[in-house]
């Protein structure tokens, strides 16, 4: 928390002052507060997902999954044991955790197509088995949860959510930033490269799965506490997707990159609600649009702003990367 | 001092490397030749347990390295410098240059990256460049660079002059020898045959999977067989 306080980013203080009245600026509309939730739960993904991608360049298409589990670990945890908020949070976050761990063991062994195509069959069925396990799940008319006490009106979980995603951003941001951050970002480079410095490449590549589902399962937790109910329709392979969509809009490799695409992708249905049968084709031109002008996503705006007023100051050592060597990367071959 | 015994390795069901008896002595410079195919970097690759030894044994100082992954390897002092330079391209030179440090956690990390840039003065000119802007050369150097900040005992260099301008060779090659010369032993694996032996101690020839020729590097140089299938005339 110190850093955050002794940033010398003035907006970085603004934006989490924001985040604490937006409740009063928006005259405490349920509405407009839900969708407020709503972005901090897919940023969290989204933050998660790109520690795995953008950082780690492992791809995962049924993060989904993991937000499912994240959900029912807490309303089964609530309602069939009756277990507290203190501890059902945290164990949504590792009950999902663990689960990465087996999703990830494979990835060891596994990249690119193939990979994709494991964590797509990961995100396809757990839906699947929520429906079929009955007596776990609730079936299809799902599970519901009581907040706690303490927590029950809306106002006080959104300030529970709000406090949460700060902390998960720092977290994330400072695991990024650390040693552990290097050598995801070396494995991502180049494999055979990590390997021969001497960075345990297996055992990294678990940990980015077990990291990155934690927090997506602590978000899925925030989920269902939030709802007050888990179904099994609730994070479809379409989210999954979604998620992907928002790293890419906002900007592979960035934590506020993320941040963008979870506003953008949460924003724009709601904007487009009223035209009634567009909304999708209205998204996906958008998306097209971004990606189409902005390949490095829209994070790299501010990035060419800095460029350009680096530049008037009269230094332009700063070398933007061209778009050829960002898909240039050395790939390496199986020996 | 680096000693294999007998190593084999198999791709499948093919028999790279047939038996390799090999010693890289401390402070020596060792170069491995040989044509296309003969197992060279798969000798380095297998000894950095990139690749795995289907039999034999391999050992630094005494210590046995054959049931060690490659992060173990490292650890204990012996650093591959893949060949194709393999620098993290998107990474700058000074964040490539610490990854080779990772696993190490003493304090004269930032000694060592002054010292790489004695050896290497370009580097420092280019420290925040992205590695993948650089010439091949100069990742040729930040290749080096990387592997000395993991404080080898043995550096396994694997054809470092593929696809770099001849007058870069020269001086990478004497970059090498300033380096062995401070302390580091280097098993070199190396096309340009007369550049290797000219700044080896000791040569070995692989042909076809297993040891042809061994010998002082100067004496092999006058050894017609050398002279003709890897001198030229």
């Amino acid at each position: 928390m110190k850093q955050l306080i002794n940033n010398h980013k003035p907006w970085l203080i603004l934006l989490v002052l924001f985040m604490l009245v937006y409740p009063f600026i928006v005259g405490h509309s349920g509405y407009m507060v839900s969708i407020f939730v709503m972005i901090c739960i897919y940023a969290i993904s989204a933050m998660s997902l790109d520690l795995l991608i953008g950082y780690g360049g492992q791809i995962s298409i049924g993060h989904a999954g993991f937000l499912s589990i994240g959900g029912y670990t807490v309303a089964i945890l609530t309602s069939k044991l009756g277990l507290p908020f203190l501890l059902t949070l945290p164990l949504a976050g590792v009950v999902t955790g663990i689960i990465g761990l087996f999703i990830g063991l494979p990835a060891v062994r596994l990249s690119g197509h193939f990979l994709a195509v494991v964590t797509l069959g990961f995100g396809l069925s757990i839906p699947q088995i929520a429906l079929n396990w009955d007596s776990l799940t609730g079936g299809y008319s799902g599970l519901s949860l009581m907040r706690p006490s303490f927590l029950s009106s809306d106002l006080q979980f959104f300030y529970v959510i709000v406090v949460m995603t700060v902390l998960i951003t720092w977290l994330l941001h400072n695991i990024l930033k650390s040693r552990m951050g290097r050598a995801f970002l070396a494995i991502r480079e180049s494999e055979v490269a990590a390997q021969a410095t001497g960075i345990n490449v297996p055992f990294y590549k678990t940990v980015m799965f077990v990291i990155s589902s934690f927090f997506t399962g602590l978000a899925g937790g925030l989920y269902g506490y939030w709802i007050g109910f888990v179904s099994p329709n609730d994070f479809t392979v379409v989210t999954s997707f979604l998620l992907l969509g928002m790293i890419v809009v906002g900007g592979l490799a960035s934590i506020p990159g993320a941040v963008i695409g979870a506003i953008i992708f949460t924003v724009l249905p709601e904007l487009t609600r009223s035209f009634v049968g567009v909304t999708n084709i209205i998204i996906g031109l958008a998306v097209v649009l971004i990606i189409l002008f902005r390949p490095h996503g829209l994070i790299s705006l501010f990035d060419a702003f800095k460029a350009k007023s680096k530049r008037k100051a009269g230094n332009d050592q700063d070398l933007l990367i061209s778009e050829q060597e960002q898909g240039g990367t050395v790939k390496d071959v199986n020996i | 001092m680096l000693k294999l015994s007998d190593v084999h390795v198999f791709y499948g069901h093919v028999h790279a490397l047939k038996g390799v008896n090999l010693t890289v002595e401390d402070g020596k410079i060792v170069s491995l030749l040989g044509g296309n195919g003969a197992g060279k970097s798969t000798t380095l690759k297998m000894i950095s347990r990139l690749v795995q030894p289907k039999k034999g044994n391999y050992e630094i100082d005494g210590k046995s390295l054959m049931k060690d992954s490659p992060s173990q390897v490292v650890k204990k002092g012996i650093i591959h410098c893949p060949e194709n330079r393999r620098v993290f391209p998107l990474l700058t030179v000074e964040e490539n240059l610490m990854i080779g440090a990772y696993n190490r956690r003493d304090k004269h990390i930032k000694e060592d990256l002054q010292k790489v840039f004695t050896y290497f003065p370009r580097l420092k000119e280019r420290i925040k460049q992205k590695a993948g802007t650089l010439s091949g050369g100069e990742q040729q150097m930040l290749a080096i660079g990387r592997s000395l900040m993991g404080k080898p005992k043995v550096l396994l260099l694997d054809e470092p002059s593929l696809g770099i301008a001849p007058i870069l060779v020269k001086e990478i090659f004497e970059i090498v020898k300033q380096i062995n010369k401070d302390g580091t032993s280097v098993l070199l694996v190396e096309q340009n045959a007369h550049m290797a032996l000219s700044i080896s101690d000791y040569s070995y020839v692989l042909e076809n999977g297993h040891i042809a020729l061994e010998g002082n590097s100067q004496e092999l140089k006058d050894n017609d067989e050398v002279r003709r299938l890897y001198l030229g005339g």
